[in-house]
């Protein structure tokens, strides 16, 4: 009996020792995410969503700020961040671009290098072509490319490799056509994408389902098919999936949040709580809806792996696609 | 008459209540800002923009209209009396702009420039307003392959821009067009002469070159001239207004250039500078005065200007009526409508009829108020001449790093601007020209890309270019540019 309250007592004076060791170490002061691009991107809608959310619902006490940091799709920001190696205070947002520069070679400075918090939102991509055009169905870019594939002028943006390269690419393969014989011509933003599929100078783009919903809601453009395991919301709720169709094509963006190398245990885990609060608020499912986001948090270990996937993948396309070898 | 009344109760938004205070606000502190080197319209949007957010969508949008002519005008200032240039689009201003200050006549310059502005930018706003809709229809059937000939057409245009050596000129542009190969190439993602550095992926941000060569350069060769004691004031300042005399001879210049502005600027993407280049050459080559431009002529300053702000209109059309940005500028505007909520698309004018006409309206007022707010203020910016010239370059030089610094944040950058300044200075001392550089490295990119993308959309047929109709008469002009000289100076000589 005696013995059993010492042995208690000696837990307790561990566990009371032990307890500020098992807190997550917390940042103090003011918090900067590095912005990859320029204001008003793709980046920064997420950096200004996440800076919204921790402030409204008061998941941190620190204030953050943005700083921009525009450079080779975001690696420029990376880099920097990177520096200030063991600074839980400086984060920044990730895309396919992480893994595609790595796996082209562009890019000196690789995921593994670096700390990854976590992964936050998918961005699902939609498929569209021209309703006034000669493809305008599903059914009719399907049957042109298992003719060949090289009928098929194919468009998108931003830059050769990236994730909507690839998801075409995968479509192709779904459908039994040589993928090397791809008609792929890269314009340097989304927009002029679309404007070239609008000009019929193009007759499939691939990209993120949220450029094209205003297009598909006026009829001047036909979303044929989304490449994500479930369909759109809103005016794209018509839309389905590639797998629906028979095609299995599951391929898009995602984006996340990393951190400098030599982060502790404790300060990994300390992010990964806060930012699973935010992908968990009521404020956050709103904007997530408008900018077709869908949310899909995962810890720092999970989103390290499933980047390690993703690499093999995106060298697999990319050597089919024949820009690596 | 629909687009009246739309237009009546646009500009009724547009003067209601605080907007009328913002767009004035606006067009002043962009005209400030735009006096900056290195910040154009699209820098000066994007610094300015996170204070628009706590105003609603059509507030901020007009305010942000207001800071688009106002950054226009700033440069325009900069352009005329320092020769400092803040975007790429103010460049072609400095040719006559700098050389009418040099003999006295910056008052006339500030007033022909601003001038020169509204008219352009009243008539592309006109443009806008009445045909929009089937405009911007028309100009989506322009493909990559018209634009590689555009772009080619410009490139044989930045030939007008040279004085005196043709070969230094020639090495001047290819200079532009081999900086601007560095960076990673779009269709194959290959990186070229990035040497790995993160920095240079996306190739030499052509306002770190454009502060470089214009603001360092300027400074470096003040610099020597104090030290040599060669170095003298600009000359007393003569009459402010312009005479009768450059009045008559700028007349019809600001309607061909307001035209050409429009529709260059309707292509998305070919973008101010371009729509400046092609309406000075046009200029150029109508004018019975050829040998005065470069050298201070009325109408090689006023192409530029009115070209310039009729272009934004241009610009404007396919981002309004399609969602799709047509300049750097709009494409800075197209993020602010969507921070404040707007997915701006070819439902817009439908869905959000007092914002885009509210907008529009805004910017019809924003350039009645900048005519009003600076023709009075020209007094004041002359004086900028009497500010010594030790000073004024000091102020450059600490404005050049601060403004290529914040581009993106990085030092990088700085480096980069001074290693331009550098060139721009050998440049000057060997009599290279600075501006077909430039213009070089601005088409240089939307060449390459533009070329590649008709190739591999044809499957590798050239003959695109040909049996394309819109393509065919660029090239047929392009022709006719650089062989109509060759032809003509014969016949000058017999007379």
């Amino acid at each position: 009996m005696k013995r059993l309250t010492l042995n208690s007592m000696a837990l307790l004076a561990g566990a009371l020792l032990a307890a500020p060791v098992l807190a997550d170490e917390a940042p103090e002061g003011p918090l900067e995410i590095v912005v990859g691009a320029g204001p008003g991107g793709g980046y920064d809608r997420l950096a200004r969503a996440i800076q919204e959310v921790l402030d409204t619902e008061g998941i941190i006490p620190n204030t953050i700020n943005l700083t921009y940091q525009p450079g080779a799709g975001g690696a420029v920001a990376w880099a920097t961040v990177n520096r200030s190696a063991g600074d839980m205070t400086k984060i920044s947002i990730f895309s396919p671009n992480i893994v595609t520069g790595e796996v082209l070679g562009t890019d000196t400075i690789s995921f593994s290098d670096m700390t990854m918090l976590s992964m936050l939102v998918f961005e699902d991509g939609c498929f569209a072509v021209n309703p006034d055009a000669e493809i305008n169905s599903a059914e009719k870019l399907i049957e042109a490319l298992q003719d060949d594939a090289n009928n098929v002028r194919f468009g998108f943006a931003v830059s050769a490799g990236n994730q909507w390269h690839v998801a075409m690419a995968r479509l192709v393969e779904a459908v039994g056509a040589d993928v090397s014989r791809l008609r792929s011509t890269v314009f340097d933003s989304g927009g002029r994408a679309v404007a070239a599929l609008l000009g019929e100078h193009v007759d499939v783009v691939a990209t993120g389902c949220a450029q094209f919903a205003q297009y598909h809601e006026a009829g001047d453009l036909t979303v044929i098919g989304v490449s994500a395991p479930e369909r759109m919301g809103g005016v794209l709720a018509d839309v389905p999936t590639w797998q629906e169709q028979g095609h299995d094509v599951v391929w898009g963006a995602w984006r996340g949040i990393l951190a400098p190398r030599d982060l502790t245990e404790s300060q990994i885990s300390w992010w990964e709580e806060k930012l699973r609060a935010v992908t968990e608020s009521s404020a956050w499912i709103p904007v997530a809806e408008e900018n077709y986001w869908r949310t899909a948090f995962l810890n720092s270990a999970d989103t390290t792996e499933m980047l390690v996937a993703e690499r093999e993948e995106y060298g697999r396309a990319l050597r089919a696609l024949g820009l690596i070898e | 008459m629909d687009v009246l009344l739309n237009l009546m109760s646009g500009i009724q938004t547009a003067v209601s209540g605080p907007n009328l205070l913002f767009i004035l606000l606006g067009a002043s502190v962009g005209t400030w800002v735009g006096m900056l080197p290195g910040i154009g319209p699209a820098t000066a949007i994007a610094v300015l923009l996170p204070f628009t957010f706590s105003l609603d969508p059509t507030s901020a949008l007009i305010m942000l209209s207001g800071i688009y002519f106002g950054a226009m005008y700033g440069g325009s200032i900069a352009s005329i009396m320092l020769n400092i240039p803040g975007d790429a689009s103010s460049v072609m201003s400095t040719l006559d702009g700098y050389p009418m200050t040099q003999k006295g006549r910056a008052g006339a310059a500030l007033l022909l420039a601003a001038t020169a502005s509204f008219v352009g930018g009243t008539l592309g706003l006109i443009g806008l307003t009445l045909i929009a809709e089937p405009v911007s229809r028309l100009a989506l059937r322009l493909g990559p392959s018209e634009y590689f000939m555009l772009m080619v057409f410009a490139l044989a245009a930045t030939a007008s821009t040279v004085q005196g050596s043709a070969v230094k000129g020639f090495i001047s542009a290819l200079l532009g067009l081999a900086i601007a190969t560095i960076g990673i190439d779009l269709q194959s993602g290959s990186s070229r002469f990035t040497f790995g550095t993160p920095e240079l992926m996306d190739g030499i941000p052509l306002l770190v070159a454009i502060i470089g060569v214009y603001a360092v350069t300027e400074v470096m060769m003040t610099v020597e001239g104090l030290v040599s004691g060669r170095w003298q004031a600009p000359k007393a300042i003569g009459k402010l207004w312009a005479t009768k005399a450059e009045w008559l001879r700028v007349r019809f210049t600001f309607f061909r250039a307001s035209v050409i502005g429009f529709l260059v600027g309707l292509m998305p993407g070919a973008g101010g500078a371009v729509a400046t280049l092609l309406a000075y050459s046009t200029e150029m080559r109508f004018s019975r005065r050829r040998d005065e431009f470069g050298k201070g002529a009325p109408e090689g300053l006023v192409a530029p200007e009115a070209a310039n702000n009729a272009s934004v209109s241009g610009a404007l059309v396919p981002l309004l009526t399609l969602g799709i940005p047509g300049s750097s500028a709009t494409a800075v505007l197209l993020g602010a409508l969507m921070m404040h909520g707007i997915q701006p698309g070819p439902r817009l004018f439908v869905e959000q009829p007092v914002l885009t006409w509210g907008v529009i309206g805004g910017l019809y007022v924003a350039n009645i108020a900048l005519l009003v707010l600076n023709v009075p203020l020209i007094g004041l910016w002359v004086r900028i001449l009497k500010v010594p010239a030790a000073l004024m370059m000091t102020v450059i030089l600490v404005l050049a790093i601060v403004g290529s610094f914040s581009l993106s944040n990085s030092m990088f950058d700085v480096w980069l601007m001074l290693l331009f300044g550098v060139l721009g200075y050998l440049m000057r001392k060997t009599g290279v020209p600075i501006t077909p550089m430039i213009l070089g490295l601005v088409l240089s990119g939307m060449i390459e890309q533009s070329l590649r993308q008709t190739l591999s959309l044809s499957g590798s047929d050239w003959s695109v270019f040909v049996t394309r109709p819109v393509s065919l008469i660029f090239l047929l002009m392009t022709v006719a540019m650089i062989l109509l000289p060759l032809v003509a100076k014969p016949r000058r000589g017999q007379q």
